[in-house]
């Protein structure tokens, strides 16, 4: 299966280092997130993690870079859940950098995985998890094509509240239809010299 | 049978007719086809007795018995395994489940009723539990009756989330949360002026 996916703004690729992992997870990690709180993972534990799987594990999860396109910077992380037998569901998530962020990068991103994940794999659903008042979140989400499924009420506490995780779903019917389908690029493209084109 | 001779089971909750206590080694053979046969696990399926002993004998955590999660199994009171309940602690005060109980059981609805409510007993007597969920395949109608039986309401349904039988069917979540932490929920996230996340929802 192919590991790049490219769309018109932004391209999901493997993480291409151990040190590339761990530097945007720590931006990502910096500060505590207005709605999940602080979230903290020790660094030897994600170096371990890279170096045995280059974090692309379909088995358990499975974490893939966010570049953009017209500036080549990596952005942010795209990560879903495991693929198991049986198992017709999986999870997606998306993380971004935060001058990256509210831009439409995200939305490209989640639908880029989705192309990954009904390609590649027999599922039926795909879905995410945010808090109710996430209202970024949930509108990133509404806009990639997902659907609210329903709600876990009184789930999470963020900043002193008790509030409802949102639960939202794509089927594969729906993902079908989704323009992405028509626009994704599969596959990483090569340099000059592997297709044998000249450079005069 | 000797009535004498007859040792009612002890556990940590007794019911009606069952009594959940945690596992004991010589239930390991029939509780991993007990896990095999459930339609629903958080884990890959199928068990195997040799992975379930060899999970039983960790050296940090044995006896199924680990610090979150927890895996009881379901006697009858007068004695025989015939079940088991897998929960996993987030917090200390939520509570992730999935039960089974043997297909064949003659009587099974009734220890299931029995089972669903010594649970949930047992939680309150001993803890302070704010939600306790238990996770199944809609199909399993029986499971369903037991849950809502014991005031377990439907929270949240994912269709065509598992292949049973050659058919993709929904998964289902079913929830029971303390009045207090309903009521405490609609004050906090309410209240005026109270929270500066107020009007992003």
């Amino acid at each position: 299966m192919h590991v790049v996916w490219t769309g018109e703004r932004v391209r999901l690729r493997p993480v291409a280092s151990a040190a590339e992992y761990t530097e945007t997870d720590n931006q990502l990690m910096e500060l505590p997130n207005d709605y999940w709180g602080p979230h903290w993972r020790p660094l030897d534990e994600r170096q371990q993690e890279y170096e045995g799987t280059g974090v692309i594990d379909p088995g358990w999860y499975s974490i893939y870079a966010i570049e953009r396109l017209d500036t080549g910077e990596l952005i942010g992380l795209e990560e879903h859940g495991p693929i198991r037998p049986g198992r017709l569901r999986t999870w997606l998530g998306t993380h971004l950098l935060g001058p990256h962020q509210r831009q439409g990068f995200g939305i490209e991103a989640k639908q880029l995985m989705l192309c990954a994940l009904f390609e590649n794999y027999p599922l039926e659903l795909v879905y995410a998890i945010t808090t109710s008042n996430h209202r970024p979140s949930r509108r990133g989400l509404e806009r990639s094509g997902f659907y609210l499924e329903g709600r876990k009420r009184g789930m999470w506490i963020a900043d002193g509240l008790r509030v409802d995780e949102v639960f939202y779903a794509i089927t594969r019917e729906q993902w079908e239809q989704l323009p992405i389908r028509k626009l994704v690029k599969r596959g990483a493209a090569l340099s000059a010299a592997s297709t044998g084109a000249s450079d005069g | 049978m000797d009535s004498v001779a007859v040792e009612k089971e002890k556990g940590f909750a007794e019911g009606e007719h069952v009594v959940l206590r945690p596992v004991l080694e010589d239930d390991l053979r029939e509780l991993a086809q007990l896990m095999a046969e459930n339609p629903y696990e958080h884990e890959p399926t199928p068990w195997t007795y040799q992975r379930l002993k060899k999970k039983f004998e960790d050296k940090d955590q044995p006896g199924l018995w680990e610090r979150e999660n927890k895996v009881y199994s379901v006697v009858r009171k007068s004695g025989g395994l015939i079940g088991f309940l897998k929960e996993a602690a987030e917090r200390g005060d939520m509570y992730w489940c999935i039960l089974h109980l043997g297909e064949s059981l003659p009587d099974r609805d009734a220890l299931g009723l029995d089972l669903v409510a010594t649970y949930l007993a047992y939680q309150q007597r001993w803890g302070k539990p704010r939600r306790i969920s238990f996770d199944l395949l809609l199909i399993e109608e029986q499971k369903v009756q037991w849950l809502e039986g014991a005031g377990f309401e439907r929270e949240l349904v994912f269709e065509r989330s598992v292949l049973y039988r050659g058919e993709p069917v929904a998964v289902g979540y079913y929830t029971w949360i303390a009045d207090w932490a309903l009521a405490r929920r609609a004050e906090r996230v309410l209240a005026p002026g109270e929270d500066r996340l107020r009007g992003r929802e």
